[in-house]
């Protein structure tokens, strides 16, 4: 489903971000990518959903390939992809309803599916009761239920979150990641990049460890340190 | 379809100073150009009038016979231009001095012989009424034997010709400014709206829109611009040249394609320039993004 083949990154100065990675993504599973800042896990992410392109290697998602694929078709794989973000990225004019509708609208959409499709949404991740508030209105964990709303929307088969819990308190947490797995079972795959170990031991995923944008043994996952920056 | 629409509208009803700001410039703008062009094509058309009358006048030696006249008038047809020939005598052409000058007619009993020499009258096509071809028209007629001279009011031909010229240039200079003028106002406003709703952009970016949702209500933002602003200044300009008109008759105001022409220029100027500003927009705020998260990563792994 999702692939990297010797996926190599440089930035400017020559910084490698990510060094020779091979994953594979199966359908509907659970992964965990965690490392510390800076370790690569947002430019795995970004691969994914096309935002940037490896420096060496290959990233194939679906039917498209990061050497292949143009311009005018990235939308068209987005739409297949779900994003969510530490900072929720939702837009502070529009209430509720119309932040999740949004990602229809933009998408062309017919116009009778979008008020079905949004509350069916809003109702999956527990927050049609407030689908009126404005973004201001709601707490951290609220506020990322109706980024994840937006993402489940158009039924991507994954959704790529990049530190969910980042800025939510730890009742938010749990229950963003209750709502995550309950997405899981339904069949999409999820993609969580982390750095809170405590959410790891607590369920069931794959765990893919990143340093220094190296994968790291499954083994070897557990020596990594997560208590902030120190190795 | 109907998402574009609310977002134009949005944007539109958004930042109403700034919205009227451009609108009020192009409608000077294009008011300034209206005013030019219909005075210019008044001009024109007195000009046109004035070419009208412009007629050559071939004057013959007082000796001449009547077959030398009949070879003269033949050989001044076959000329490029000339369109007909009439011949004068001398006697037709003092009957019509006695008419025009009327009462003053007594002073030709001055004269013991008839003074006025023979003639034949040239009319030239209208498209060969230019100084450059009066020229090379009479010059040929010069060198015929039994023609004295020929008159066709070479000077006050080159200064009206002039004249069209200069006028033409003022109004292309002025065409080319506003063009610029109005084209950089609508660049300068869309940009604005543009950053305004940069997040809207990134969002939009993730959840796969494609460029004619993101670029669309912009794009047509600007045209709306350029219309209303074209439409204001054709129709300041029409109700100033019907108060004009009264005073002055024989005023031309644009006819309808003109109208028409006018305000598809202004919504031209206003698409070109929400079309470059979004390009150009667009791409600063996904590059801005990109080196913004590169300089986040970059200090996190320091």
């Amino acid at each position: 489903m999702i692939e990297f083949r010797n996926v190599s990154k440089y930035y400017k100065n020559n910084w490698l971000a990510l060094n020779k990675v091979n994953l594979f993504f199966e359908k509907g599973q659970f992964y965990y990518l965690i490392g510390k800042s800076g370790a690569g896990k947002s430019t795995i992410l970004k691969m994914i959903y096309m935002e940037i392109f490896p420096s060496e290697g290959e990233v194939i998602v679906g039917n498209y390939s990061s050497k292949t694929i143009k311009q005018n078709e990235i939308p068209l794989l987005r739409r297949k992809i779900g994003v969510i973000f530490q900072d929720f990225k939702l837009l502070k004019d529009r209430n509720v309803y119309d932040n999740v509708a949004f990602a229809l609208q933009v998408t062309g959409e017919r116009y009778q599916n979008i008020r079905k499709k949004t509350l069916e949404a809003l109702s999956l991740v527990k927050i049609s009761h407030k689908r009126n508030s404005f973004p201001y209105q709601l707490s951290g964990g609220e506020q990322q239920k109706v980024a994840i709303a937006r993402a489940l929307v158009k039924e991507p088969f994954i959704l790529v979150a990049d530190e969910p819990t980042g800025n939510v308190d730890p009742e938010g947490t749990k229950e963003i990641m209750d709502i995550l797995f309950d997405i899981n079972t339904k069949g999409t795959a999820i993609l969580m990049a982390t750095h809170d170990y405590s959410l790891i031991k607590t369920s069931i995923g794959k765990v893919i460890g990143l340093r220094e944008g190296k994968i790291v043994k499954p083994e070897d996952i557990f020596k990594l340190d997560f208590s902030g920056g120190k190795e | 379809m109907i998402y574009i629409l609310q977002e134009t509208f949005k944007g539109f009803f958004k930042n109403k100073s700034m919205n009227l700001i451009t609108i009020g410039t192009i409608t000077v703008a294009i008011f300034i150009f209206g005013l030019f062009i219909a005075g210019t094509t008044n001009l024109l058309n007195v000009i046109r009038i004035a070419e009208d009358r412009i007629e050559m006048v071939v004057y013959l030696k007082d000796d001449i016979t009547k077959e030398q006249i009949e070879n003269i008038q033949n050989k001044i047809s076959t000329i490029l231009g000339v369109q007909s020939t009439q011949f004068i005598s001398k006697e037709k052409a003092l009957e019509q001095f006695r008419k025009d000058l009327k009462d003053d007619a007594t002073l030709l009993s001055a004269f013991e012989t008839n003074p006025l020499p023979p003639s034949i009258k040239v009319n030239i096509s209208m498209a060969f009424k230019t100084p450059e071809y009066l020229k090379e028209i009479s010059d040929k007629i010069k060198i015929f034997e039994g023609v004295d001279d020929v008159d066709y009011g070479a000077e006050w031909i080159k200064e009206l010709d002039k004249l069209v010229k200069i006028l033409f240039f003022i109004d292309v200079f002025l065409g080319i400014i506003i063009i610029f003028a109005s084209i950089f106002i609508v660049f300068n406003t869309i940009r604005l709206t543009v950053y305004a709703r940069k997040e809207q952009i990134d969002i939009m970016d993730l959840v796969g829109a494609t460029e004619v949702y993101i670029e669309l209500p912009y794009i047509i933002e600007g045209m709306v611009y350029g219309f209303l602003g074209s439409l204001i200044s054709t129709l300041i300009l029409y109700i100033l040249f019907e108060t004009i008109s009264k005073k002055i008759p024989n005023l031309i105001f644009m006819n309808n394609n003109a109208i028409f022409f006018f305000i598809f220029f202004g919504t031209i100027l206003g698409f070109i320039g929400s079309f470059l500003s979004v390009k150009q927009c667009i791409n600063e705020i996904r590059e801005m993004k990109r080196d913004d998260s590169l300089k986040r990563t970059l200090k996190r792994s320091l």
